[in-house]
């Protein structure tokens, strides 16, 4: 399809627009299209940055005076854990995730994200979690433990009330938005990008994102399993935690600092991903030293992980081993060095143009390497001892997270503005925006590092006057206050734009990467037309790509099948593979987040009937879910492409769901192996830990069920393997047989699991064991039901010779089901024998 | 042998670098709890930190052995590049990825070094 006649161009889009368009009123609740989750998480998020915000304004206010008692001690450790909570949580990753969300389609040249379903999930999961997290404040009963939430503070034995119960619930619940969005992001990032788009030509804001999104599904889920288990240790008296029952409570800070430092890396990288959007746009010359961004993007990813322990250099750990942290916590600032170099290189060669945009890129830059240089000062171990626990570590991390996280998302948002709306924002509010939050930053924050070197500890909720902290005090609240109006004067700015704004031409900063080729503000599919892309500035070497992709002079034009569909590509090279189809509105994320944060709220009120009901509930959901899909009348019965074009994704034995599953894998396994660590650290280190002098499980019973679980995997993989081969006959029969031995497994398990004379009370032994023949539980029940559900897909038609593609998928699964019961078994059976021998 | 062009190398040296990590952390941390060197045996270089330094050297030597590899693999593509007359630019997918692979292979080689060599003047254990 390709027309320059305006009527034939006007009815092209409208088709488009009937396939892709979203619904108003009720129904703008099903909406599941990228452009809107992303923008709605951008909002949701800004809100809690006002909630926090305002958490900060009170700090601030009761700290400015000695002796102020604008707020009680129990008030106030809810107002800093709160503060702190909403910051990390609720705004910071929710919003770069959100701006993730929103632009990496129309970066990549794609219509929408590769599971839009799970992007409506993540976000309903996101906001009723942040709901019931912030109505904790409302009751007075929020956490105050600090956003660590370090044992055994937050233990039922001294935070007895709902406040530890509220967060843990709460935030793991906000980290399944997160970790959906980061399995979308990955599989979108690899597997949709525009024909010919090879690694080599993705814009390095992708490249962040990719990092970004491969480190939350890594790190995310050692804080999951910790919330869990602190969760079970406080609802249900398994001591993890607990020194006298074998637990031990520095296994909480291992677990959350192995999210906790990466969580820094997961909200720098994207916004140095802005910056380096940014700042090669302003000084009009491509970025200096792109393999070199590269190269530093995926060190930082890693060596980031190594840092965690210098969260706990004060907790009595050998030396030797605080160097190994301390030296991986100096090397990171070298990647970070490389990217400084690399602006600073772009911005020498280039010819800057002080825009809003990139007047906050300069202020990141100022305030982040000032942040960085006391992040090195802390990495050395004996100034970390001096100043741990002191308002200077608040003022390292202040400079860190709001220069390296806050001021480039300003910088983001003024640049993207006009996308968003279409409109140019007023340059001289956005001038005094700036300057009153960049003057108010310093004055606060360059003041505290001197009051922590005073001697002033953190979490104080007031002082005593005459101890030399009195001026810096007042002086970081009055800093405050100045941020706060140019918070202020930058939100008033943006909400005039939308009514007084001056319309954007296109493409308004003259930018190079493709989310400008679509209109301003994007129709629901971005793209009517899907160009090539083998060059990093599409937009530089062809200034007119947005009027062809209007006209229809790319690719996979055609719309009259009714399907959401865009490509499917090769994750090096971008060559075209498949067409990916998309699924439509749908009210069942919805619901499905809505029986989750019924799980929550009566897991919250101890309503554990009331809880397991909701789990099924939302099980059911999701399942359904899972029905509409490949060969499904809802998603493309129909497998007709246009001549010429490659196969339906669900047509092939390799689509983007597979890809999802083996990140998802990903994030799981992470889980699993941190509840390794949970048992080898609390085997070798924690002071009363003991074997009991007969193992609680039956190792022969075990085994046993080991041997259908076996024989079910084996017959799986043989299945997929004649379906690669394209024989199908009796595919029914096998899967319900694969489903029936996996059945008799299960019921094996649950066997051993209630003969066995576990006592998860009494010691920290028995809890962990327990815990991982819980979690090999659900793996086996939920291989069973996707395979049974597999069996009646065929049954209907959905899979088989012509859409082969689910069974691969689900092989994963039974894959890594196998291997963690086989790993379960070796470390609970086989290992201490062996150790006591040794 | 996974290929200098395979894209898993992009990584491949770092992945290394982080298990390497791991190894030396709880490794130093279970001889620490369960069987520290003797007091006689106080000083630097004592058996559990050159094991250590033995470990740090031998996974650095193989990191910079691949980025060697890596780099003489890149070089050979580069000459047969030239020698078919393609164009050099936009650079070819393939050394993109290898260019990136021996980057990350002496960032990884150097990381461990850099990690493991406190081990030369810091007691264990205390």
């Amino acid at each position: 399809m390709s027309t320059e006649d305006p009527q034939a161009a006007q009815d092209f889009h409208h088709q488009f627009d009937k396939v892709w368009g979203n619904p108003r009123g009720l129904l703008a609740l099903t909406i599941v299209n990228h452009t809107t989750i992303g923008l709605r998480f951008l909002i949701t998020g800004g809100v809690f940055f006002l909630i926090g915000g305002l958490l900060a304004m009170l700090i601030r206010t009761q700290l400015a005076l000695p002796g102020h008692d604008l707020l009680t001690p129990e008030i106030y450790n809810q107002v800093f854990t709160m503060h702190g909570t909403i910051m990390m949580f609720l705004f910071a990753v929710p919003v770069m995730e959100g701006l993730a969300i929103y632009l990496i389609p129309k970066m990549i040249g794609a219509r929408d994200l590769v599971f839009p379903r799970l992007s409506a999930f993540g976000y309903w999961c996101y906001l009723f979690g942040g709901i019931i997290l912030t109505f904790s404040l409302v009751l007075e009963i929020a956490p105050a433990s600090g956003w660590f939430m370090y044992a055994p503070l937050s233990s039922s034995v001294f935070s007895p009330g709902r406040g530890s119960d509220f967060w843990l619930l709460g935030i793991t619940f906000v980290e399944i938005s997160a970790v959906s969005a980061g399995v979308e992001l990955v599989v979108s990032i690899m597997r949709t990008r525009t024909q010919r788009m090879a690694l080599q030509h993705m814009p390095l804001f992708v490249w962040y994102i990719l990092a970004m999104a491969l480190m939350i599904v890594f790190g995310f889920p050692p804080l999951i399993l910790g919330s869990i288990l602190l969760e079970l240790e406080r609802a249900a008296g398994l001591p993890f935690f607990t020194v006298a029952s074998g637990g031990d409570p520095i296994l909480w800070q291992h677990l959350f600092w192995l999210f906790g430092h990466p969580e820094v890396y997961i909200l720098f990288l994207p916004a140095a991903g802005i910056i380096s959007t940014i700042i090669p746009i302003f000084c009009k010359r491509p970025i200096a030293g792109y393999r070199w961004i590269v190269l530093a993007i995926i060190t930082t990813g890693f060596i980031s992980f190594g840092l965690w322990v210098h969260h706990m250099f004060t907790v009595g750990i050998p030396h030797l081993a605080q160097a190994f942290f301390s030296a991986a916590s100096m090397m990171v600032a070298i990647p970070t060095a490389i990217q400084v170099f690399a602006w600073l290189a772009t911005i020498w060669n280039g010819r800057p143009v002080y825009e809003p945009p990139m007047l906050w890129a300069l202020g990141f830059l100022f305030i982040f390497v000032a942040g960085g240089l006391t992040g090195v000062m802390l990495a050395l171990v004996p100034f970390d001892w001096q100043v741990h626990d002191t308002h200077f570590v608040v003022a390292h991390f202040h400079f860190v997270l709001v220069g390296g996280m806050l001021f480039p998302l300003m910088a983001g948002i003024y640049y993207w503005l006009p996308h968003f709306s279409g409109r140019m924002v007023n340059r001289s509010r956005a001038r005094w925006g700036f300057w009153l939050v960049f003057i108010g930053f310093n004055l606060t924050f360059i003041v505290m590092h001197v009051t922590g070197l005073l001697g002033m500890p953190r979490r104080v909720y007031t002082y005593e006057a005459g101890l030399g902290w009195d001026i810096p005090n007042l002086i970081s609240s009055v800093g405050s206050f100045i941020m706060a109006a140019g918070v202020a004067t930058c939100l008033l700015d943006i909400f005039l734009h939308f009514r007084f704004g001056e319309r954007a031409k296109r493409n308004p900063w003259g930018a190079d990467t493709l989310e400008w080729s679509t209109s301003l503000p994007p129709s629901a599919y971005n793209f009517a037309t899907l160009p090539e892309c083998a060059t990093r500035h599409p937009l530089w070497d062809t200034p007119d790509l947005q009027t062809t992709i209007e006209q229809g002079h790319h690719d996979l034009a055609t719309i009259d099948h009714g399907r959401r569909e865009t490509w499917g590509s090769d994750p090096v090279t971008g060559k075209v593979r498949e067409i990916v189809h998309l699924p439509g509105n749908s009210w069942l994320p919805f619901y499905g987040a809505l029986a989750t944060a019924g799980v929550c709220i009566s897991l919250l009120c101890k309503f554990y009937w009331v809880a397991l009901a909701m789990a099924l509930v939302s099980l059911a959901l999701l399942l359904r879910w899972s029905w509409e899909n490949g060969a499904h009348p809802r998603a493309a019965p129909n497998a007709e492409v246009v001549e010429g074009d490659p196969p339906l994704h669900s047509r092939t034995h390799d689509g983007p769901g597979l890809w999802g599953m083996m990140v998802t894998l990903l994030a799981n396994s992470s889980l699993f192996l941190s509840l390794l660590f949970g048992w080898f650290y609390l085997w070798t280190v924690a002071p009363a830990w003991q074997f009991p002098e007969h193992n609680p499980i039956n190792w022969l019973a075990l085994m046993l069920t080991g041997v259908p679980l076996t024989i079910a995997v084996i017959w799986f993989v043989g299945v997929v393997r004649r379906l690669r081969r394209e024989l199908t006959d009796h595919l029914q029969q096998h899967l319900w047989g694969i489903s029936a031995l996996g059945l008799v497994h299960l019921i094996g398990l649950v066997a051993t699991l209630s003969a066995s004379p576990l006592t998860p009370q009494a010691s920290a032994h028995d809890a962990v064991i327990s815990v991982m023949l819980w979690y090999q539980l659900l793996h086996s029940g939920l291989a069973v039901i996707l395979t049974a559900l597999q069996a009646l897909r065929v049954r209907k038609g959905y899979v088989g010779k012509m859409a082969p593609y689910e069974p691969v998928v689900v092989e994963r699964w039974w894959v890594y089901t196998a291997g963690v019961f086989w790993i379960i078994y070796a470390v609970v059976i086989v290992l201490p024998p062996l150790w006591e021998l040794a | 042998m996974l290929s200098p062009f395979h894209p898993l190398q992009m990584a491949l040296g770092l992945i290394v670098w982080a298990l390497y990590f791991v190894v030396i952390y709880s490794g130093l941390s279970v001889v620490c709890t369960h069987s520290p060197p003797p007091a006689a045996n106080a000083g630097a270089l004592n058996t559990v930190n050159l094991a250590l330094l033995a470990l740090t050297f031998a996974v650095a030597l193989s990191l910079f052995y691949q980025a060697w590899r890596g780099n003489k693999a890149l070089r050979k593509e580069v000459a047969s590049h030239a020698q078919s007359g393609a164009s050099e630019a936009p650079l070819p997918t393939r050394q993109f990825i290898a260019r990136i692979a021996v980057a990350t292979y002496l960032v990884a080689g150097t990381a461990t070094l850099l990690t493991g060599l406190p081990a030369l003047v810091l007691i264990p254990c205390v």
